[in-house]
Formats: structure tokens, sequence, C-alpha cells
């Protein structure tokens, strides 16, 4: 058994473990919950860790490969899973993320059982998600991330959770079917006959050298390029919508506020930190290297989409009083920087972006850490009822400050590179039209940084609120569910090669794909 | 002179079977009801004599219009109906609905046979199926009993069951407790 | 061919004796104690089930018996087993709700077996004499059935619209088999698949032919709930019994689904082999009343209070997914229906358990009564969400797998009218997600309210807890391990195909 299957099945030996915990020792279950999460940081690390040598010549490692469905022909569904610096990368933040997640959920005490056996599901669907290259399993993971996450905010969420929920999961039901109907026009097309396609129809790997052969020719669905010309748009849109409802791009947006609003405060952590990248990394994963063609026609739509999330959701952001509200907002608008990065498809956009995925993902995860905290002190999350913390709570207010910089994009800090690069990328990106899109995408950098400075303004600074004399400081729990995320802001910040060092070879790989088609 | 003579009677007893069976339907009465009923089965009966099935003429008389349809009656007698009982329910709407249907499938039965070209051949013309039997000997009860009896003694079975199912059924819903 | 080979049918020559035995106690017992009845009746179910397996082992190639009106292939036995197991769920589901009511122990048990051994005649259906009179004793079977609760004036109202449309139906079917009879002179299914029948059905005198078949597709239309047939189905369903609810949306479903393929493949079969023009026009009607199915029962169970009414107009939805399967018309369209038929019965007769359980407890079906199961009754919980989750098709449950293959059927078809058919059928999964989480939801994230009926359920018998839990496994391995169950719908298809 590899370190991979290890790390994606080893959360659901603790669900099991917790299965059997009875009612009267529930506080068992979190001690499971809590082990098992580091096991998975352990594995994770490690898996990342892998991803630093990749051998030459090969993309993957920690590849395995078993038979799963076979439905005769060439329908065979493998258990097909491996990394490349990409997954590593997001791997790792899975495991980083869940151990703060797991931290946090200390102070859950309903149902206590139900909710780790959730939460640890939650993180097999993730890991599974990111590891697989089969498409069809890519497809079950992605849905068995769906229903944990439904419980998670339906049960343990706040006063609307059940309609937060319900609209989470109806959301990313609508896009995914689309994602299915993707897979089998895909698989239809590929083994059909004079497709000239030898490999397994739902292998990533396979199909993104398969559609690197085919530019030029027509692409993978080519076998429809004469007689129903529109099919390879509508699968590359349909599978677009599917990623884009999780990432959430500016009009399938609306649960997002809703969820994290809910949801308690570890669930928003994942919820950020982790399944908003899952719709970039789709993106990167399937949707763009098997339609590369269809991309670079799209590249307006997309880099438009991206910027009206950046400065829509930072408008929408600016006008809010919840604090949660206003941070799940700025989700939107930062991950909106990565659509402008993929648009560009020059490889400063792409590095960007992937560096906005790991940034946003520890960034928005300590900020949710931080009003969770301040949420429990004080039961309501209204920015004008704070004020003055900075002199009650001063380790608090130094890391929720180094967190809000580190978000506006402060240099030094993690956020700044993201940000930095998509831009760059951005401005000489090979659609026209690229310059005036980013320079109006650029506009909602000043809108952020308005209101994340009221928002420190109007929570730390000021005179003390009386409502707020008697809060205590971080204890010792809080400052360690923060301190893991609060490390690599600073030290990505500062330098951030180690990073950019993991995932180039997938640039690099990507970048010929999409340089060629240009060609 | 044969053919049409029995064309003649085909109408008449066709005309006796749609007829008694629309008043049949409409009436409130339902003694009224299964008279006429009777009345539809005997034009049935006619047919079957038409096509030389006697045997088939007679069971039907006998067991639907004699048999079943006194057994009706009975029922209705005992269960004793008043007459506001019988007044109807539902309104035109549900009437127009039924109406249209029906003269709709009629439509596409009518359709169905001119397009089948059934109209252009003579009304007793000698019928044979699959079995190879001609009608001229379709009138005789063997030629009736032993397909039932050989072919078709599966299906004839089964019909047992159904029956005793319906046996079953009927005193379970007319049962009272038996305490 | 021509031998009669009698013991063939042993299975129902099993269910018969069981049958008549059960009836000989029930004449000589008091009311109050059935269990003979009771006993005769699980024995000869068993029995004839696994006799049905034995055979299927044993089996070359279709064998045929009473000179060829009664036909025994892989796809005959598949039913005949999942009949069975059926069978058996539903005495373990009445055996509980029995307790509840103080007359008729033994009619409903001997009902019961009559329906069943109906539908094990249905499996073996080689004619359209046996077809009418094996499906009629199913349906005899459930009018009474349904009309049990004789107090109960929703029953009675179910039972007489069950009564009446099915009448109304049986009419159609009948007149569907007369005119087919008229047309090719043969009432065997094999004459119809083999003989001229596919050069007539495309000239002026297949219109006999082609209008029988209409006729009979509208009698088979109503045993499985398809639109525009499908009217009485949240009715009977909320007014009948639960197990019976239960019985009719497995068991009356599948005879309905394993007769429409048996007719479908012989009458409409030749045609698509020799690619005539009609063939596509089936193709479209058949793709309309599927879509239109799905969005009927889908859209109609949005707005249901009644958990059983609900499931009667999901059950509406199904008909259209397995509709979809005969659209397709092909092999891969056929395994898909069988796989679906398979997932379904761990699934709906899972949730159906829960439903006589609950039942007992709070006397009502209403969803918001659900609310506090997860809580007060962890494990019936569990077996509900994963069902309905199941319905859904949430990968990696069996019902996805059934959605998936049927999809995959459809798409692979390659015309516009597959994919919008695909397309409504989407539509439809989306629109099922929401009802089926608006349970969920009052299962785990409602509290039951004070002093309200939902309390933890104890003394399940064994039987119903096995129910639970093999229907609870079955859900799971059907989505797991899809490879051996795939492959005994391939090879039952395949029988099919081979007429």
């Amino acid at each position: 058994m590899s370190a991979l299957t290890f790390a994606i099945f080893a959360p659901i030996v603790g669900m099991i473990a917790i299965l059997f915990v009875k009612k009267e020792e529930a506080e068992k279950a979190k001690t499971i919950g809590f082990l098992t999460s580091l096991v998975m940081f352990a594995a994770c690390t490690y898996v990342a860790w892998q991803c630093f040598h990749i051998p030459e010549g090969q993309q993957y490692v920690l590849e395995s490969k078993a038979l799963w469905i076979d439905l005769g022909g060439s329908f065979q569904v493998h258990y097909h899973i491996g990394v490349d610096g990409l997954s590593g990368m997001l791997i790792f933040l899975t495991g980083l993320l869940s151990v703060c997640a797991a931290l946090a959920s200390f102070t859950i005490k309903q149902s206590v059982r139900g909710y780790w056996a959730m939460f640890l599901l939650l993180h097999c669907g993730v890991i599974g998600t990111f590891a697989s290259l089969d498409m069809f399993l890519f497809y079950v993971f992605w849905e068995i991330m769906l229903l944990p996450m439904y419980f998670l905010i339906g049960v343990w969420g706040g006063p609307r959770r059940i309609y937060a929920a319900i609209k989470f999961f109806l959301y990313t039901l609508f896009g995914s079917i689309f994602l299915l109907a993707g897979i089998l026009i895909v698989y239809f097309a590929v083994t059909a006959e004079g497709s000239g396609f030898t490999g397994n129809p739902f292998s990533i790997p396979d199909l993104t050298d398969y559609a690197l052969a085919m530019k030029g020719s027509g692409g993978i669905l080519h076998n429809f390029a004469s007689s129903l010309s529109w099919i390879p748009t509508a699968v590359f849109w349909g599978m677009f919508v599917a990623f884009a409802v999780k990432v959430p791009v500016f009009p399938f947006h609306t649960w997002l506020p809703d969820a994290h609003v809910e949801a308690p405060t570890p669930i928003s952590v994942i919820l950020a930190g982790i399944l908003l990248k899952l719709g970039g990394y789709g993106m990167l994963r399937i949707n763009f290297p098997l339609f590369p063609e269809v991309l670079a026609d799209s590249a307006f739509i997309i880099g438009t989409l991206g910027c009206i999330s950046i400065v829509y959701g930072a408008l929408v952001a600016m006008a809010q009083t919840d604090f949660k509200k206003m941070v799940a907002y700025s989700s939107v608008s930062h991950m909106g920087f990565c659509l402008l990065g993929f648009a560009s498809m020059t490889s400063e956009g792409m590095n960007g972006a992937i560096l906005q995925l790991f940034n946003h993902g520890t960034i928005s995860g300590m900020l949710f850490l931080v009003v969770g905290v301040v949420y429990e002190r004080a039961h309501h999350r209204d920015l004008n009822r704070f004020g003055g913390l900075m002199w009650r709570m001063p380790v608090y207010a130094t890391i929720s400050s180094i967190a809000i910089f580190a978000s506006i994009g402060l240099p030094g800090l993690s956020g700044f590179w993201g940000e930095f690069l998509s831009f760059a990328g951005s401005f000489k990106g090979l659609y026209s039209g690229a310059k005036i899109i980013t320079v109006i995408a650029t506009l909602g950098l000043v809108f952020t940084a308005a209101y994340y400075l009221r928002a420190i303004q109007k929570v730390f600074l000021g005179k003390t609120n009386p409502a707020c004399e008697q809060f205590p400081d971080l204890d010792k729990r809080e400052f360690w569910m923060i301190m893991p995320l609060l490390v690599p802001t600073i030290l990505f910040g500062i330098y951030p090669k180690y990073l950019i060092e993991i995932y180039q070879p997938f640039v690099e790989s990507f970048m010929t794909l999409v340089a060629k088609v240009g060609a | 002179m044969e053919k049409q003579v029995s064309t003649v009677f085909f109408w008449i007893f066709a005309a006796l079977i749609a007829g008694s069976g629309l008043i049949a339907i409409t009436r409130r009465n339902a003694v009224a009801t299964a008279m006429w009923a009777s009345l539809c089965f005997v034009g049935i009966a006619g047919e079957f004599i038409l096509m030389h099935a006697y045997f088939l003429a007679v069971v039907e008389v006998l067991v639907y219009a004699g048999a079943i349809m006194v057994l009706f009656l009975f029922v209705i007698m005992l269960i004793n109906l008043r007459e506001e009982d019988l007044k109807a329910t539902e309104g035109a709407q549900l009437h127009i609905a039924g109406a249209l249907f029906s003269l709709g499938f009629l439509g596409a039965l009518v359709w169905t046979v001119r397009r089948a070209g059934l109209f252009d051949i003579p009304l007793n013309a000698k019928y044979v199926g699959a079995e190879g039997t001609a009608a001229a000997a379709a009138g005789e009860t063997a030629q009736l009993a032993v397909p039932l009896f050989s072919d078709y003694v599966l299906p004839f079975e089964i019909v047992s069951f159904l029956l005793l199912s319906a046996i079953v059924g009927s005193v379970l819903i007319t049962k009272r407790r038996l305490s | 061919m021509n031998e009669w080979n009698i013991g063939l049918a042993m299975p129902e020559w099993i269910l018969a004796i069981s049958a008549l035995v059960a009836l000989f106690l029930d004449a000589r017992t008091p009311y109050h104690r059935k269990e003979g009845v009771g006993n005769a009746v699980w024995i000869g179910v068993i029995v004839a089930t696994l006799w049905s397996i034995m055979q299927g082992f044993g089996l070359d190639g279709k064998e045929y018996a009473f000179r060829g009106r009664y036909g025994l292939d892989a796809f005959s036995v598949l039913f005949k087993v999942i009949f069975g197991i059926t069978a058996m769920f539903v005495m373990a589901m009445s055996d509980t709700w029995l307790k509840r009511v103080d007359r008729g122990h033994g009619e409903f048990r001997l009902l019961t077996i009559f329906a069943t051994m109906g539908m094990f005649f249905v499996a073996s259906v080689e004619d359209f004499a046996t077809l009418f009179v094996a499906l009629e004793l199913i349906t005899v079977s459930f009018y009474c059935l349904t009309a049990f609760k004789r107090n109960d004036v929703r029953s009675i109202e179910a039972g007489i619209k069950y009564i009446v449309l099915g009448a109304l139906a049986s009419a159609f079917l009948l007149l569907g088999i007369a005119f087919i009879y008229g047309a090719t002179g043969s009432l065997l299914l094999r004459d119809l698949a083999s003989s001229g029948a596919a050069d007539q059905i495309g000239h002026a005198g297949g219109a006999l032919l082609q209008f029988g078949v209409l006729l009979t597709l509208v009698g088979l239309g109503f045993k499985i709930a398809a639109v525009p047939f499908q009217v009485w189905t949240p009715d009977v369903y909320e007014g009948a019994a639960s197990p019976v609810t239960a019985f009719l949306s497995m068991g009356s479903k599948a005879a309905g689904f394993v007769l429409l393929l048996k007719v479908v493949r012989a009458c409409l079969g030749p045609m698509a082999d020799s690619g005539l023009a009609a063939a596509s026009s089936w193709g479209a009607l058949i793709a309309l009343l599927a879509g239109l199915t799905i969005l009927y029962g889908n859209l109609g169970a949005m707005w249901q209070g009644n958990l059983k009414r609900l499931l009667g107009y999901s059950s509406i939805g199904h008909a259209g997914y397995l509709l979809m399967g005969v659209m397709a018309f092909n092999h891969a369209g056929f395994t898909a229906i069988l796989y679906y038929l398979m997932a379904y019965l761990f699934t709906v007769l899972g949730v159906f358990a829960v439903v006589v359980l609950v039942n007992g407890l709070t006397k009502s079906h209403r969803v918001d009564d659900y609310a506090g199961l997860g809580r007060t009754n962890p494990f019936l919980a569990l077996v509900l969400t994963c069902g309905l989750l199941s319905l859904a098709g949430v990968p990696p449950l069996a019902g996805f797998f059934g959605k998936f293959l049927i999809f995959r059927a459809v798409i692979a078809k390659g015309t516009v009218v597959a994919y919008s058919l695909a397309a409504v059928g989407s539509l439809g999964v989306v629109v099922s997600m929401y009802y089926y989480l608006c349970v969920v939801k009052r299962i785990y994230m409602h509290e039951a309210p004070e002093n309200g009926p939902m309390k933890t359920i104890s003394g399940i018998s064994r039987p119903m807890m096995a129910v639970l839990w093999i229907c609870l496994i079955g859900i799971f391995v059907l989505g797991f391990f899809v490879q051996p169950f795939m492959s005994l719908a391939e090879q039952a298809a395949s029988a099919l195909l081979a007429g």
C-alpha cells in the first residue's frame, strides 16, 4: 500500500473506529479524530515531500493502479492514483488544515461521534479527489465529499443551516452532473472508431497526452467536430460550470456566503481552505488540459468572469457588517485571481494562480479561525459591536492583523506573490482585451484594502467596547490551531521558492500544451 | 345470398352491442345497467354465431348473460341501493373528457382498420389461424377443447389460481371480524 | 420445444402447493393463530427461490416447457430470484405490520403468495395468453391487498382507483393482444420476433400490428406507472398498507418491466434489427414518455408532505429512468435496466422497511414526523438515509450505478433525441436530490417535537432486522462491487436478446 492510498483511507479507518465508540464515551471520538488527523498530516507531508523528487521523464509519483469496475470493452474504471507537484502541494495543504480544523473542532459538543465521523469522511473525499488520475474515480470522490459537507453544515451549523446546506448540495450537484456527462461524452468520443486513441478512456494522463497529440486537429473530441461541432465547446463549458461552482466563480457563487456563515468554524476553514481549491484544481487537471484549444478561444470569457468575481466580491464584502460574511465574500474575490491567471495562459499567470490556490488556503483558513475565536467570546460577529480588542487580546490582534495583511497582499507575506504574479501574467495575457481586464481587476485590490483596513479599525483599534472588556486572550489550543497556518504564510511570503519549485514541472508541461496550440 | 344476409345481421348485432353497451354505462340505476349489459352479451353471442362459433355463442349466453348477470342482479337487489345514493357526484367535465377520449379512441381504431385494408375483406371470410384450423370446424367443441387443454393448459391452470385469489380477496374484504 | 417438461416450472408448483397448504391451514385455524399459514408461505417462497437459483446454475441456453409456452433462461431466472427476495422482504414487513391489525392475517399472506406466483409465471412468459393471465393474477391479488384496510377510507379509495384504472389497462392490453393476434395469427412472442412480422410492420398491413403493440404498451405502461398512465400511483401508494406499497413499488413494477422488455424485444426488436424507419419513431415515442415520466414524477414529489406519496411520485420518476433504458434498446440498455432493478430492490425495500417500523410508532406517514429519527433510532435513520440517497443516485451507492449505466446506454446512442433525454434525466436527478434531502434533513437536522410520538423503537423482529441489514449491505455492495452483478445483468440481457 502506497503512502498515498494510506493517506486516502486513514480517515476511513478512523471513522470506522469512531462508529464503535460507545455513546457514553463520546469524548473518545474527539481523541480518535484528532489523532487520525495527525496521522493524515504526516502521510500528506510525506506525499508532498515525494513530489520534490519526481524522476526524470515521469509525471507522477506514488502511482498505483488497480482495476475497479470492468463493464466490458474499453469501459474499465481503475483505482488509479498518483501525485505530481500540484496535487502534492494541495494534499499537503489538506493535511495541514485538517490538523487546524481538528483543533478548532474541540468546541463541538453536539453529537460528537457523528461530527468526527463526517469530518474524517470529508477528508477521505478531498484527498481522494486530489490524488485521482482516473476521471471516474475523480467523480466518485468528488461526490463523496458532498454528503459529509451537507451534514456538517446542516447539523452543526448556525440558525439558517438547513437552507445553507441544501443550497450548497444542490449547487454542487447541479455542476457535477455536467462533469459526469462530460466524462461520458469524452469516453464515447475517444473510444469511437477512427479516433486513434489507444490509452484508457478514463485515464487523465492518457487523455492529456492525447489532447497534446491532437492539437490543431480538432482536439480529443475531433470525432464530433465534423457533425456536431458545438460539442467540444459544450463539454468544456459543462465541465467548467462543474468546477466554477466550487471555486466559486461569479454567477455561481451565491451558495458560498450562506454556507460559510452557517457552517461551524472548522468547517468554514475546510470549505474555504480546501474545497474551493478543488474547483481550481479540477480546471487545471481535467478541464483545461483536455480542451486546450477551447481554452484559448474562451480565455476572454474566463478572464472576464475572474475580473467580475474580483471586483464584485470585493464590493460586496465592503458592504458587509458580519465579519464572517465579509471574509466569505473576500474568498470570492481572491479566487477570482486564479481565473485571471488561468485565462492569461502565460507562465507567470499560471504560477500566480497556483500560488494563490495554496496561499488563499492558508490565509483564508486563518481568517475563519480568527473570526471563530472572536465569535466564541462575543457570540456575534457584528463588526460594529467590537472595538479595541488590541488592548484586551494583544496576541490575538497581532495574529489577526498578520492574516488580514496577508490577505490584502502585503509584500513579504505569502498573499502578495499569488496576486502579483497573477496580475503580471494577466497583463501580458494572450487574448485581446487582457490589459483592460487586468486594469479593471486591480480596482479589486483597492476595495480589498479598504474593507480589510476598515475591519481592523473597527475590531482591533479605537476605544475598547465595554462588552469586550472581559475577553480573554488566545488560550493554548487556539494559539496552536492558528500557528501551523501562520508559519507558512510568513515563510512562503519571504521565500516562495519551495512552493514554486514543487509544482514547476506541472506548469512547464501545461505551458507546452497551451503554447503548441497558440503556435 | 348468404353473404348479404350475414352482413346485414353483422350490422344489426354490432349496433345492438354498441347501443346497449352505451346505454348500460349511462344508466343511474344499477338494475337497468345490468339488464342492458346482458343485452350486450346477447349481441356478442350473435356475432359468434355469424362466425360459426356456436359453442362460444352458447357459452356467452349461458355464463355471462345467464349466470353472471343474474348473480349481479341478485347482489344489487340484496344491498338495496336507494335513489339518492345513485345521484351523480362528478361534474360534467369528466363526462365530456371521457366522451372525447372514447371518440378519439374510436377514430384511431377505425383509422387503423382502414389503413390495414380490412374494410375490403368480406365480413364472413373464413379465418385461418396460425394453428391451421379452418373456421369451418370452429363450431365444434373439440376444436376449442383440444388447444385449451394442450397448448393453452398453462394459462388455463393459472386462471384457476386467479379465481382462487379473487375468492380469497373478496372474503378478506367482506368478512367481519371473527371473534 | 414440443415436450411438456412440467418439472421445469417447479418453483411455480412449489409456490402453488404452499399456497394450497396455506389455504387449507387458514380454513382450519381461528383468526388469531395463523402462524401455520405464515410458515407455509415462508417455506414456499424460500424453497421456490432456492430452486430457481439452482436452476440458474444448471441452465444451458434456453429451456422450454408446456410445448414451448413456458421458457426458462438467465433472464427469467434472474427475475424469479428478484421476485423471490422481494416477496421474502415483504413478508418480513407484513409479519411486523400484521401485528397491528386484528383481521385477515391468513388472507393477507395468501394474497401475497398468489401475487408472487403470478410474478414467477410472468418471468417465464412465452406467449400472450400466459402473459395476460399471469399479469391478471398479480393485479387481482394487488386489488385486494390494496383495499385491505377496509375501515380506512383512503385504503378503500386506493383499492377502487386501482381496480378501475387497472381494469381499463387490462382492457387495452387485451385489445392490443387481439390486434397482434389478428395481424400475425400467433400468440407466441418468438413468432413475432422471428417471423415476417418485421416486414409486415413496415407496410399498411402492419398497421394492425403497430396499433396492437401500442395498445399493449399502454396496458403495460399502467403497470409500471409511466406517464400518462400514472395517475393512480400516488393515491394507491398512500392508501395501501406499507408492506403492500413496498410490494407494489418493487414487485409489480419489476413484473411490468419484465413484460415490457419481452414485448418490446419481440415486437420492436425485428424492426430495430432491420433498421426500419418506424424503429426510430418508436424510439422517439418511448423517449418522450420517459422524459415526461421523469419530469412528472420528480416535480410532483417536490410538494409532498407525506412520505408514502413522495415515494409514489419518486417511483414514477424511477419508471422514467427505466424507460430511458428501454429507449436505448440494445444490450447496454437492457443490462442497465436489470442492474437498476437489482439496485432498486435493496434500496426501495430498505426504505419501506423503515417506513413500516416508524409507522408503527407514529401512526402517520408525514415527513414531519420523521424529525428526530436520527437521534432516537440511529440505525433506522442510517438505513433510511442510505436508501434515499441511493434512490437519488449518490455515488458510490447502488442507485448511482443503476442510473449511470442507464445514462451511459442512452448517451451512447449519440442522437439528438438521446442527448435531450439525458439532459431531462439529469434535471430529474437534481430535482430528486432536493426532495430526498428534504427528508434526510428532517431525520437529522430537526429535533423531534416535545411529547411527539418519536421514540426509540424496540423489539424489531429478527427477520425485519435481517431485511434492514441486507438492504443496507446491498446498497453498498452494489455500489462498490459492480462486477459480479453486472455480469449477471449482462447474461440476462443476452438471454433476452437471444429470444
